[in-house]
């Protein structure tokens, strides 16, 4: 009877175990599968707060960013670089237009230094031109020996050029570039670009200098547009260059607190 | 299918063409993506539509561009012109004929930009290398028979396919 009901015994149990096991697997299974979801959303949710903590430190360091004396800064996010097919200087788009208050010619800077100037604006959206392009000019003075120069762009993978630089210049290599303030676009004391290579010749007029610029328009998302604030009083000048605020006080060019360029 | 349910689904076919060209534009930046569009509606006859969204993508082109207005308007003319000429030798729906017709406007375009861009003293940032000309006409070629194939199949043959028999 024993060897009988033993081995029926044994399969029963072995059933049981299977049964349970299984079920249990199915339990384990639809566990699994819970965990699993609930593991994409916090990856998903861990991204997109990794994303915002990103966006936190820029904006932050944006902050740091102090303005000129006379100009005030807004922040614009990037769009897109060479849109479209009529896209031909190296240019990025940006988030404001007219309509709030960007016009051409405004400078572009980030935390680093200068990006370049705003060059056609829409509405809503702007066009600047970057310091890479070669039709962009910038006034610069080197931050040591004061060696003044015309900063040229010579392509996005290549290193801007540094035109009309003097033969007896004392230019060194690592020395910054900042902006003049002579052409009336940028303020002056900008960081533009460092010096990357300076080569002496006899038989050319000016040094051959290349530098390398320190915003790279491809890292950035957020920039920031300069604007002239005592430009706008220019308006009020009439031709005796007498300017009238808007206390109806009317006050000659050069008097204590007239900063009518 | 009514004439109001072909409509909506012409609209919505060629929405969602100008926004995946929109987007293909900007990763592929110096690439036009719309003129396949423009040459598969002409080929299918529609060339009221042809000549709204060609206005639209016109203004969508040049407002985006760092070039003075017009020069998108040579080009489709340029377009119109070429598209004319060429169906006089050609089948108009042959490969064949459409690999000659993108590439002389691969060609033509970036001729026309460098034209442009040098009237406006900009050329320094334009010259003529042959591989975004490849590029936009590999482009060209390819968006033009993955337009006509969805065209052709999801807007044209449905016309034919659901229409109910004659009693």
């Amino acid at each position: 009877m024993g060897w009988v009901i033993k081995p029926g015994v044994r399969v029963h149990s072995m059933a049981q175990e299977f049964w349970e096991s299984y079920v249990y697997l199915v339990d384990v299974h639809q566990e699994n599968r819970e965990l699993r979801r609930e593991l994409d959303s916090l990856k998903l949710e861990l991204a997109a707060r990794s994303e915002k903590a990103a966006f936190a430190e820029r904006l932050e360091e944006l902050l740091e960013f102090t303005s000129p004396p006379g100009w005030s800064s807004s922040g614009l996010r990037v769009v897109a670089h060479n849109y479209g097919p009529l896209g031909v200087l190296e240019s990025v788009i940006v988030d404001k237009g007219r309509l709030q208050g960007v016009s051409s010619n405004m400078p572009v800077v980030a935390p680093e230094g200068v990006l370049g100037r705003t060059y056609k604006t829409g509405l809503n959206f702007s066009t600047v031109l970057l310091l890479s392009d070669p039709n962009s000019r910038i006034p610069v003075v080197s931050s040591q020996s004061r060696t003044p120069g015309i900063v040229v762009g010579q392509g996005q993978n290549n290193s801007l050029a540094v035109q009309y630089v003097h033969l007896n210049a004392p230019l060194q290599e690592g020395e910054y570039l900042v902006t003049s303030g002579t052409a009336g676009i940028y303020p002056k004391g900008l960081p533009v670009a460092r010096v990357s290579r300076v080569e002496r010749s006899e038989i050319r007029l000016f040094q051959l200098v290349e530098a390398e610029k320190l915003v790279s328009a491809r890292d950035r998302e957020e920039v920031m547009v300069l604007e002239n604030i005592t430009k706008l009083r220019t308006d009020y000048l009439d031709f005796d260059g007498i300017i009238r605020d808007f206390s109806g006080e009317d006050r000659l060019m050069g008097e204590p607190g007239v900063s009518g360029f | 299918m009514s004439r109001r349910v072909f409509l909506s689904r012409h609209i919505v076919f060629w929405i969602f063409f100008t926004i995946l060209g929109i987007w293909g534009q900007f990763f592929l930046p110096g690439t036009d993506f719309f003129t396949p569009g423009l040459v598969v509606l002409v080929q299918f006859g529609f060339l009221n539509a042809a000549f709204w969204l060609g206005c639209l993508w016109m203004l969508l082109l040049e407002g985006t561009g760092n070039l003075a207005f017009g020069t998108i308007i040579l080009y489709y003319a340029g377009l119109a012109m070429a598209y004319s000429l060429a169906g006089v030798f050609f089948e108009a729906r042959n490969v064949l004929f459409m690999a000659l017709l993108f590439l002389f406007l691969a060609v033509f375009k970036k001729a026309l930009v460098l034209v442009m861009a040098g009237m406006q003293d900009l050329g320094q940032s334009v010259f003529m290398d042959a591989q975004s000309v490849l590029v936009q006409f590999t482009v060209h070629l390819i968006l033009w028979m993955l337009t006509y194939h969805f065209f052709n199949k999801y807007i044209m043959h449905e016309l034919v396919r659901r229409k109910k028999p004659v009693a």
